[in-house]
């Protein structure tokens, strides 16, 4: 299968070969969908979606499929009010974040230098989850990558 | 943070995929290569190379124990070629140099076996490695791997009912383990008796074989909860971490 036009349009390529650094983002603005809330010099760092979105395209993108799969699975915790702390299987944050509930996806690359994509849900304006980080990684086939930067790529 | 337009100046790296198995061969691959490279390239930690190390007052001689071309590719099975062997507390002569590994664990509320005024002769004479618990017994079989015969475990290295010995080796524990070739830290294990070699509780990677104009490569990703860097003091540490 291949990736849907959003995820197809992440420079993956320069990102794991370290020709580009995470914190220039996705280009997940392809689907016109991106953010005001982050720094105006990175305009596609943040993708924001509906779960109906994520779902249609997880039929025929493996990675949003992947997405989906580890949404279902997670246990979800509120930030924000007063149900803030409390864990949540996937159908009770459906219905604890009823209206307008949508996906937020970031790449992240913070200090501990390790780049993943950090899932929360939450509201149209901002996630009122803690993240769910699904780390890009390499297969372990890489041995010599941690320390020599030259990563082998197949094909 | 820098601009879209500016060039790149910091390079960050993409770490492997966090296999289910701990003791998976590639790991096993990496482990011996980095302390290989760190013998050739690490001029501040080579003199652990070499033996001119002192040793502490007391270390665990595993020497008689299956080493690495025995346990080579038989990860799966190493507990059975250990089991049944015994290996002996050293006392070490004032001066006397070598090449030792040291273990870094937690306790937890007890300890099954511990070397005290009564029981030190008979741990010179020889323990059993089944009656060890079982993060003793997994930082053995790694040291083993590794080729190393003696290893620090401060329960068995330390008189634990005599405090005067107790206060000299705790004054000298920062020399213990800044002396150590290697230092096994046991972090994923609670308590000594959890042990670290067993399977990760962590979710299977998902493999996709992504095509751009340049061709086919390989992406991987791994759910995992939040990591930290690792700080350490000791020279050099092989870390078993959950994750």
């Amino acid at each position: 299968m291949a990736l849907c036009n959003v995820c197809g349009s992440i420079p993956w390529r320069e990102l794991i070969t370290f020709q580009l650094n995470a914190q220039y983002g996705f280009r997940f603005n392809a689907a016109g969908r991106t953010t005001s809330t982050v720094s105006e010099d990175i305009p596609w760092r943040t993708r924001r979606c509906t779960i109906a979105e994520i779902v249609s395209r997880a039929k025929t993108c493996p990675l949003c499929a992947f997405v989906l799969l580890m949404m279902q699975q997670n246990t979800w915790v509120i930030t924000r009010g007063d149900r803030e702390g409390t864990l949540f299987a996937w159908d009770e944050i459906r219905a604890a974040i009823p209206r307008n509930m949508m996906v937020w996806m970031t790449l992240s690359d913070d200090w501990n230098s390790y780049k993943r994509l950090a899932v929360s849900l939450g509201n149209p304006r901002h996630g009122e989850t803690r993240t769910m980080d699904l780390h890009l990684r390499l297969p372990f086939g890489n041995l010599d990558t941690h320390h020599n930067r030259d990563v082998k790529l197949i094909g | 943070m820098a601009d879209i337009g500016s060039p790149l100046k910091v390079r960050r790296t993409v770490n492997c995929v966090v296999p289910l198995e701990t003791l998976h061969p590639k790991t096993l691959q990496r482990m011996s290569s980095w302390l290989d490279s760190y013998d050739l390239s690490h001029p501040e930690c080579s003199h652990l190379s070499t033996r001119v190390v002192p040793l502490p007052t007391r270390v665990l001689d595993v020497s008689m124990l299956p080493g690495q071309e025995q346990l080579f590719g038989t990860h799966q099975v190493w507990g059975d070629q250990f089991e049944g062997r015994d290996f002996k507390l050293l006392e070490t002569s004032k001066g006397q140099t070598g090449r030792y590994a040291a273990l870094s664990y937690c306790w937890g509320n007890t300890l099954p076996l511990i070397t005290t005024t009564r029981s030190l002769e008979d741990h010179k004479s020889g323990i059993a490695f089944d009656e060890l618990p079982r993060t003793l017994q997994d930082a053995i079989m790694i040291a083993r791997y590794l080729d190393i015969g003696l290893i620090w475990i401060d329960c068995l290295c330390i008189l634990q009912d005599s405090k005067t010995d107790w206060e000299y080796e705790a004054a000298h524990m920062a020399d213990v383990y800044s002396n150590a070739h290697l230092t096994i830290a046991a972090a994923r294990a609670e308590h000594c008796g959890q042990g670290f070699l067993g399977p990760r509780n962590v979710h299977v990677p998902l493999f996709l074989n992504v095509k751009d104009e340049h061709g086919s490569f390989e992406l991987c990703f791994q759910k995992l909860p939040g990591l930290a860097a690792e700080v350490s003091e000791t020279p050099r540490d092989v870390i078993f971490t959950e994750y």
